[in-house]
């Protein structure tokens, strides 16, 4: 994290050097601060709303059914992973994802990751289940990419709907694909592990 | 087909609303007092966030504003060009592993200039779907853990970028 970080601000800002940009650097780097508390604050309601009604569910006993229902898969996905609150945030990242209501689904992710987290002991090495999560979580497939139609319908198109399948079969195959991966990188990288 | 990916999209979060409220009340549960609970936690949870998520902001906003993304758009060019990607794409493929909102609004404006139902027009609304802001979801998931080294997610999330590019060009040429 610490490299990936220093590597996005210290390319940019070289860059930027190079190009002639760096005038509209530090405005851009402000307005960038300033973007993510407003991104903060609507993501901040939405999780407001998930965390109220998945702590009634939880309560209930709902989640308690939930996992135990889908036990089966979850344990062929991420074998490591007990806790059903963990299990019930990765389920309802998945599937807010899958339904495209795309901030829940970050809401529910961060909520995974963190418990992920704890699971993993804050160790400082990603886990299994972690790195298959967020694979998994950055390929689902979308049923129904609202956003693009609708930019497809205000372009004008004959048929704005005609992407769908096209681009439902695609992403079955990166998503495929990505879990694939995923777990062959689990295979070889056991000693990563300590 | 898409009328029912539709009803069930715009049916989810009402029927899932209604069927845990429903549950809680059937369980006799203080569904109200629980659901304030559950807000004051998820605000709480919120605020602890800003700090990872103001870097990553900064960091990819960096990127973007630098011209480093334009620079290597004459880089990786003639390469698409070479294995027959559109290079109206070019400007798409490079920015949406950054930026989700900023991806988008170069959707926008690629449909309008090459025209929705073209080929690179149709190529450019499925990779939106099927290639993702890679560098995005592997900053902001890892930001609220303590993990330093990533392990395969990084290299995974951008071979299947590729694979996305290539999945979105091809099955726009066959249907």
């Amino acid at each position: 994290m610490n490299y990936i970080w220093a590597g996005m601000m210290v390319t940019g800002i070289l860059f930027s050097t190079v190009n002639g940009t760096i005038g509209q650097m530090s405005q851009s780097m402000m307005e960038s601060c300033e973007e993510a508390i407003y991104f903060l604050l609507g993501m901040a309601g939405v999780m407001g709303m998930w965390s109220g009604l998945m702590n009634i569910a939880q309560k209930t006993g709902l989640v308690h059914r939930m996992c135990n229902l889908l036990r089966p898969m979850t344990r062929q996905l991420f074998p490591q992973v007990r806790s059903e609150e963990t299990i019930s945030a990765i389920v309802m990242s998945f599937a807010t994802n899958l339904m495209g209501v795309g901030n829940s689904s970050t809401i529910f992710a961060l909520k995974a990751m963190e418990r992920l987290d704890e699971e993993n002991g804050g160790r400082p090495v990603a886990s299994d289940a972690m790195c298959m999560f967020l694979v998994m979580n950055m390929y689902m497939v979308q049923l129904l990419p609202m956003t693009v139609l609708k930019l497809r319908n205000d372009a004008g198109s004959a048929a704005p709907e005609s992407i769908v399948i096209p681009a439902a079969i695609v992403e079955i195959v990166t998503m495929a694909a990505a879990m694939v991966l995923c777990h062959i990188c689990e295979k070889m990288g056991g000693k990563e592990r300590a | 087909m898409s009328s029912v990916f539709q009803w069930i999209s715009v049916m989810f979060v009402p029927a899932l609303c209604l069927g845990i409220i429903g549950y809680g009340v059937w369980k006799k549960a203080p569904v109200y007092d629980l659901f304030i609970e559950g807000v004051r936690e998820g605000l709480e949870a919120a605020v602890m966030m800003l700090p990872f998520l103001m870097a990553i902001f900064l960091g990819l906003e960096t990127l973007k504003t630098s011209g480093a993304l334009s620079s290597l758009e004459l880089l990786v060019r003639p390469v698409l060009n070479a294995v027959g990607i559109p290079e109206q794409l070019t400007p798409l493929i490079l920015l949406r592993p950054v930026s989700g909102s900023g991806s988008l609004a170069v959707l926008e404006e690629t449909l309008k200039s090459v025209g929705p139902d073209s080929f690179a027009g149709r190529a450019a609304c499925i990779l939106s779907g099927s290639c993702e802001t890679v560098f995005y979801v592997v900053g902001m998931y890892f930001s609220v853990t303590s993990v330093k080294k990533v392990r395969h997610c990084l290299p995974i999330g951008l071979i299947c970028y590729v694979i996305g590019v290539f999945g979105a060009v091809i099955i726009c040429k066959y249907m």
